[in-house]
């Protein structure tokens, strides 16, 4: 199996450096054993994205059981998993991208931010101005 | 059955665990991993004692209800399985007074909710941005927020003997959380929340007569959140989103970093609200939006 293809981080994402050893029962990609879980009642592989998502929309409709099976994963990573999303829209937040893999189509509706921005300034001159003047207008 | 699963996960808990339940403080110097191995027990256990609390409450009710149901319905001679009336009577104090002794129990063994609905995701969020060998510095204090030791000063005014309204107000300060780590991308974060309540203490004499008291809290929770940004990384702008929710700014710009901080203050009136989580992430989430990737001169 190739690279984990977990976009790690809440307000900076990054690439997994770990080997992938399965597939995500819900999205089909593949994952690390860090980044996946059991999904509750169902005996199957799921990653920290999907549970998380599933969590977020199990509170979302007050559809929670009493002893709901989602309680063990309520105190781990795969709550901040399933909250980013929710925390991204809701407060208009990009988060930083720090890796070389941008056009993965899981993440596109993310409006994310690369620090190679540093580079546009480096190789064109017009760029390093817009930006300039966009940091002015804050200024004033 | 919620009751015994409580009291199973309290006494899964490590000593060290307990000691933080028995004295309500600790301060840690811990990776992300560690600190939420510490917490992750706590925050399930509290979560139980909270529910198995109100279930024995419940149970105490039912018990007294049905002893009084038995009891207009045997005129007062309750007889099952043949045992004799005082047996049974027996049984049933003892249950009732079994089932107080747990809602005590559970009462003193409670963490405040803050801690499960709060610190734990905070962490988690936060440490999801760390690298795995970072450690976080983290000052919980979870003694209870009207304590004498948190007591800044008291007013009262008494108008003398027999003679109403009294009043008493009491002001505390309850910093209770304290933090701070480095984040994946080298910057520094502080974060913490000072609670300041306001415990208002009155009595009064109604027109017939009666004395009433009513005590009333009214608490500030000021969160606050820095980020010491580095200069080579980031470029920072301050503008009015920041400020735009009427959080506080307070900006120091260093040679090296950019050090940022906002301050937002909530109110609420009861001892046992929550802060949620949002309000701390919201804060992070405005000042990094205000960063910019530092312009390389090439
Ligand atoms: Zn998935
Ligand atoms: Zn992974």
């Amino acid at each position: 199996m190739a690279k984990c293809q977990m976009k790690k981080g809440f307000f900076f994402l990054r690439e997994c450096e770990n080997q992938a050893t399965t597939t995500c029962t819900v999205c089909g990609r593949e994952f690390c054993n860090e980044h996946m879980r059991i999904i509750p009642g169902k005996n199957q592989p799921g990653c920290l994205d999907c549970l998380g998502k599933q969590m977020q929309t199990q509170k979302d409709e007050k559809a929670r059981k009493k002893d709901d099976d989602y309680d063990d994963y309520y105190y781990d990573s795969s709550w901040s998993y399933g909250y980013r999303y929710h925390y991204y829209r809701n407060n208009n937040y990009s988060p930083w991208y720090d890796g070389d893999d941008l056009n993965d189509s899981y993440y596109s509706e993310l409006d994310v931010r690369s620090f190679d921005d540093k580079e546009i300034d480096e190789v064109g001159a017009d760029d390093s101005l817009d930006y300039q003047a966009e940091a002015n207008v804050f200024d004033s | 059955m919620v009751i015994v699963s409580a009291l199973k996960k309290y006494f899964a808990l490590d000593s060290k665990q307990k000691e933080f339940i028995r004295t309500g403080q600790r301060i840690f110097l811990a990776r992300p991993e560690e600190l939420l191995t510490f917490l992750k027990p706590l925050a399930g256990f509290d979560k139980e004692c909270d529910s198995a609390r109100s279930r024995c409450g419940l149970f105490m009710f039912l018990v007294i209800l049905g002893w009084f149901v038995m009891m207009i319905f045997t005129g007062g001679e309750p007889s099952i399985f043949s045992l004799r009336p005082a047996t049974i009577h027996f049984f049933i104090v003892a249950i009732f007074f079994t089932l107080l002794f747990l809602y005590f129990f559970f009462r003193k063994i409670d963490i405040h909710n803050n801690l499960r609905e709060f610190v734990v995701p905070i962490i988690n969020s936060i440490s999801q941005d760390m690298n795995k060998d970072e450690k976080i510095r983290l000052k919980l204090d979870f003694r209870g927020k009207c304590i004498p030791a948190k007591q800044l000063k008291q007013e009262k005014h008494d108008p003398g003997w027999f003679s109403y309204p009294k009043e008493t107000i009491t002001f505390y300060r309850d910093n209770w959380l304290d933090g701070s780590a480095i984040l994946h991308d080298g910057s520094k974060l502080f974060f913490s929340v000072t609670d300041l309540p306001r415990k208002l203490e009155r009595s009064k004499k109604n027109p017939r007569g009666k004395i009433k008291s009513k005590t009333k809290y009214k608490i500030k929770h000021r969160i606050k959140v820095g980020l010491a940004l580095k200069n080579k990384n980031y470029s920072f702008n301050e503008n009015e989103r920041l400020t735009a929710a009427g959080d506080r700014l307070k900006h120091k710009q260093g040679e090296k970093r950019n050090v940022i901080s906002l301050t937002r203050v909530l109110i609420s009136n009861s001892v046992d609200s929550v802060v949620e989580p949002i309000s701390m992430l919201a804060l992070i989430g405005k000042i990094l939006m205000s960063a910019r990737p530092a312009t390389v001169k090439g």
